[in-house]
């Protein structure tokens, strides 16, 4: 199991986490969303021994990671980088982290590598970007660690090897129960392989959550009240819609409909509209990129006109 | 730790193969740089020896090949190859200043002492063992091709293997250092500078201070020395400079090599300490930014300053100096801060660090060098005492003239001396506290003095001093004293036998001057004239010392005193020389026809440092002649104390004159012992001391002489030249 108690990380004078707490489950597939800057990097480096938290407490299994050799051997890190392996080839790559690694399989290298046919003496700076990805990724499951850590795992690679990628990625978590922890910025994709989700905002949590609690817990409602006495049309403003006792994160008004974004699970949603007696009511779970983008305009991050968009 | 051990280690931790193997790969094109250069290094120069021996025993009949390129591309590739350890640093610990390696390398599971040793050592590996290497074959084919007897073959390797330990010591200092910059920043920029300007700052800020210190003057302390030391033990500069002093046998107030060894072993130690201690505090996010640790910057900011404006201000151009310190200092400035934030904060802490090199300098002055010329040993903390004179008075002997002592009350003897000196000087400036001395201010009898104290703490410490010869007489009566002299005696001889076996040694006779031959000189003459001369060694006091008459001297390289009691030594020298005869012979003055004969009364000895002026040539009023050493001159007296004989006028000057002449010339003595002289005589390029009981007969000859030859314009101002030239000497 994976904690943060009350970490806070500088640097220098930006506060990258604030007094962060968070708890990832053993077998979690876990996915670090939030904006440029927010500090999904800095945890990942946290959680990988990297950096040093500047307070608070950064453990694995129990055991404080930094300065770790035993926790680090259950971990490993791969970043957005793709440079820095470019003077090895495959298999000296290969040879070079299995002696960091116990529990480094051989067995698993050769049959990921024989999926995505990547050449073995060839050195990994002729590589393209996509291929330096599926090369570290194939050497990070066939380390066998417990823990995998992925900053921006999937850039650089096309949509047929994003599957493949994925899906070995899967079958680890499914087989060994793997713990991955995912930052991406591509929603869609931790929609895909995560269960968990946690949304950073300017080093501060937002939410921590399973994804399926998540996506039940957010709604986009479209509201159409009947009509006054005088036969004008029914419209309800943010605050009286709040009365009801619901969160909502963003209200628009057209004409007669209102749009309006409501935390809470369908059934708490409908009891409490029904007070206003809608004429239309129509409750549509939203994508996990909707989500992050609600949350984070409730934050101040305007997505200046996405969320039109995205309507 | 035994190869197992270690093997035992590596096995458990297969990571530090892996990390070994990653950083040669890494390292690979260098390492075959490093080990292309290092084999046009020592081998080829061993080669150019071998080549050169060959011709040398060919007597240069064999092809002659221009060797100084080859020479000169040698050294200049030794030079790049132990450069090179800064580049292996750069690139073993890339990780320290460039972004994209931090995580890879950082990320796995390694602790911060497993990462930074195994980079450390393996960094350490690619850069010396090449170097190794080619000291290795450098010396293998020196053993094979160079035909050197066994014993010459063995010194010179070994001078060249403690050479070589030097370097390497040297090299694995300069690769500390620069992994100690690379930790201290993060950008490769301030990792170039800073690890250029280290190596450059630490002995140059120690020389600068050496002459700083000596600006004030401190009473004894020798600028060309008092740096020297600490720049050995604290630079990689400094080590190359003890490596071809080594070499070159010119140690002085070097280091001796145990000692250097350790402490600088130590010292490396310490600064791969403060590296690993900065290395662990260290941020990963530091990465990018010019300093990690800013106070490496303020240090070598604040030491180039001090370099630059004490340096320049040498020159006596203050305000020039400190514009050419604001210069650098403020591109620095620029560079680290990257731009111009804070500049006023740069504007303050240059003026604050220029006042504080001023202030430094200024209590330097006031404390008279900080007062560290008051420092006298103690002798219980002296390990030996090396002495060094020029003087040629009694002391001239082999045994004397630069030597080291470890008898303990030698040592208590010089600290006193030079205890008393310091607490003269209190009241008297340098001179003044030997013309203080001086009773009659006749006979500038005084020498200069270097001490040498080797400290058991491995510490040197020199200083020179202008001594009364007197004072000198009475450090040497306790050496006399000593039983070491006869040991110096004894490794000297062995010296000397082996420099002079081939040709003959020679006895000179005091009185005259007169040389006798001991030709052919056998293994057992040889232990016979040792034997007898350390008889005679051990049998003498200090008593001897001052009163009995030096008889004359044998000449092996260098002087050994016969005086009248050396009676083993003159069984010897009456065995083996046939005509031996110590009391000389009766000159005629016709033995010296053909040859101008000066004669000088009154006479004024000043130490000279006039070359190239021989006996009896005149300069500006003064006759300055060499002495029976041949290498010092002797200020003798002015111009109107001065007549000669020349050769063409030998025969024409009146018959009392040629007898009184012969009858110096027969008292005159080729030894010049200290005492007050009646005259000098100058014969050629022969000088002879008249006892003073003849100062009437030389004032009559003089005389005699000087009307009869001596041409004096009016307009010659001797009072001007007399006080001008006395200066001049001084």
């Amino acid at each position: 199991m994976i904690e943060l108690k009350n970490v806070t990380k500088k640097f220098d004078d930006f506060t990258a986490l604030d007094n962060v707490s968070l708890t990832i489950e053993k077998g979690t597939a876990y996915g670090l969303l939030g904006s440029n800057g927010a500090g999904k990097s800095t945890i990942l480096r946290l959680l990988s021994g990297i950096y040093i938290q500047d307070s608070g407490e950064v453990t694995i299994d129990g055991q404080k990671v930094y300065d770790n050799t035993d926790i680090k051997k259950q971990v490993f890190f791969i970043n957005d980088e793709t440079v820095q392996f470019s003077s090895f080839t495959l298999k000296t790559l290969k040879d070079y982290y299995k002696n960091f690694y116990p529990n480094f399989s051989e067995k698993i290298f050769e049959e990921l590598r024989s999926k995505i046919n990547l050449p073995l003496n060839k050195k990994i700076g002729d590589f393209s970007k996509g291929m330096k990805r599926q090369a570290i990724v194939i050497i990070a499951l066939a380390c066998c660690t417990e823990y995998l850590l992925m900053d921006e795992a999937f850039d650089g690679l096309d949509p047929t090897m994003r599957i493949i990628i994925k899906q070995m990625i899967i079958d680890a978590m499914i087989d060994r129960k793997l713990t991955t922890i995912i930052s991406s910025h591509n929603l869609k994709e931790i929609n895909e392989v995560c269960d968990t989700a946690c949304l950073i905002h300017k080093g501060n949590v937002v939410f921590s959550r399973d994804l399926d609690s998540l996506k039940s817990n957010i709604h986009k409602v479209q509201l159409v009240f009947p009509p006054d006495e005088y036969g004008n049309p029914t419209v309800y403003n943010r605050e009286q819609l709040e009365e009801t006792g619901l969160e909502i994160l963003h209200y628009e008004k057209v004409q007669s409909v209102c749009y309006i974004i409501v935390k809470g699970d369908i059934e708490s949603i409908n009891i409490a509209f029904a007070v206003k007696n809608p004429v239309v009511m129509d409750i549509i779970p939203l994508t996990l990129e909707e989500i992050f983008i609600y949350e984070l305009e409730v934050l101040g991050y305007e997505s200046n006109g996405i969320t039109e968009y995205n309507k | 730790m035994k190869a197992t051990e270690s093997q035992n280690i590596i096995n458990k931790n297969p990571f530090i193969k892996a990390r070994i193997r990653n950083n040669i790969i890494t390292n690979k094109k260098l390492l075959i740089i490093i080990s292309i250069l290092h084999a046009i290094g020592y081998p080829l120069l061993v080669c150019l020896a071998i080549y050169e021996d060959t011709r040398r025993r060919n007597e240069y009949n064999s092809y002659y090949v221009d060797t100084d390129m080859f020479i000169i591309a040698s050294v200049i590739s030794g030079i790049l190859a132990l450069l090179a350890g800064f580049v292996v640093a750069m690139n073993t610990f890339k990780y320290q200043y460039k972004k994209s390696c931090v995580d890879m390398n950082l990320s796995l599971p390694l602790s911060s002492s497993q990462r930074f040793f195994t980079d450390y050592l393996t960094g350490l590996g690619i850069y010396l063992v090449p170097a190794l290497c080619a000291w290795l074959i450098g010396d293998i084919i020196g053993v094979i091709g160079l035909q050197l007897d066994s014993e010459m073959m063995a010194e010179s390797f070994k001078t060249l293997n403690i050479c070589g330990v030097i370097i390497v010591i040297a090299m694995i200092l300069f690769y500390t250092f620069s992994v100690f910059c690379i930790t201290c920043c993060g950008s490769i920029f301030e990792a170039i500078s800073s690890s250029v300007l280290i190596n450059g700052v630490i002995p140059l800020f120690l020389l600068v201070l050496g002459y700083c210190i000596c600006d004030a003057n401190p009473y004894g302390i020798a600028e060309d020395y008092l740096m020297i030391e600490q720049i050995c033990f604290t630079s990689p500069i400094g080590c190359v400079i003890f490596a071809i002093n080594f070499l070159d046998d010119n140690l002085g107030a070097m280091p001796v090599f145990w000692s250097w060894f350790i402490s600088i072993i130590i010292y490396t130690a310490l600064i791969l300490a403060l590296s690993f201690y900065l290395y662990k505090k260290r941020k990963a996010e530091k990465v990018s930014k010019p300093y990690v640790y800013k106070f490496l910057y303020y240090i070598l900011t604040s030491a180039s300053l001090f370099i630059i404006v004490y340096g320049l201000s040498e020159m006596d151009n203050f305000f020039g100096a400190v514009f050419i310190s604001a210069i650098f200092y403020f591109i620095l400035e620029v560079i680290t801060n990257r731009g111009f934030k804070k500049f006023y904060y740069s504007v303050f802490r240059f003026a604050g660090t220029v006042v504080s090199i001023v202030a430094i300098g200024l209590l330097s002055n006031a404390t008279n060098g900080f007062g560290i010329y008051k420092y006298v040993p103690s002798p219980a903390g002296v390990s030996e005492v090396y002495l060094s004179t020029y003087f040629y008075g009694y002391s001239s002997e082999a045994l004397l003239r630069n030597e080291s002592y470890s008898d303990r009350n030698i040592i208590k003897a010089v600290t006193q001396l030079q205890k008393s000196y310091i607490e003269k000087s209190e009241n008297y400036s340098d001179y003044d506290i030997v013309s203080a001395q001086n009773e009659n201010n006749v006979i500038d009898n005084t020498e200069p003095l270097e001490i040498i104290y080797y400290m058991k703490n491995g510490n040197v410490v020199t200083r020179k001093y202008n001594v009364l010869v007197d004072d000198l007489y009475e450090i040497y009566s306790v050496i006399y004293d000593s039983d070491e002299v006869i040991e110096k005696f004894e490794n000297k001889i062995n010296v000397y036998k082996k420099l002079v076996r081939e040709t003959d040694i020679s006895f000179r006779e005091a009185k005259t001057g007169h040389s006798y031959d001991i030709a052919h000189m056998t293994d057992e003459m040889w232990s016979e004239f040792e034997d007898a001369y350390k008889n005679d060694l051990r049998n003498m006091t200090s008593d001897d010392y001052y009163s009995r008459q030096i008889i004359g001297v044998v000449y092996i390289n260098d002087n050994c005193y016969i005086r009248d009691n050396f009676t083993n030594t003159i069984a010897f020298l009456e065995k083996y020389i046939p005509d031996f005869n110590t009391s000389g012979t009766d000159f005629k003055l016709s033995e010296f026809a053909g040859q101008s004969v000066y004669l000088t009364k009154d006479v004024l000895f000043r130490d000279g440092t006039l070359s190239d002026i021989y006996a009896s040539n005149q300069y500006y009023g003064y006759n300055y002649c060499i002495d029976r050493n041949y290498n010092r001159y002797v200020g003798v007296g002015r111009e109107e104390n001065i007549s000669h004989l020349s050769a063409s006028e030998f025969s024409v000057g009146s018959t009392t004159v040629q007898r009184d002449l012969e009858k110096l010339i027969n008292v005159a003595l080729n030894v010049y012992d200290d005492k007050e002289v009646g005259g000098v005589m100058t014969i050629g390029r022969k000088v002879y001391f008249i006892p003073v009981e003849y100062k009437e007969l030389v004032n009559k000859v003089h005389k005699e002489l000087f009307s009869d030859n001596n041409y004096v314009d009016d307009d010659y101002d001797y009072h001007y030249h007399y006080y001008n030239d006395y200066e001049f000497i001084d």
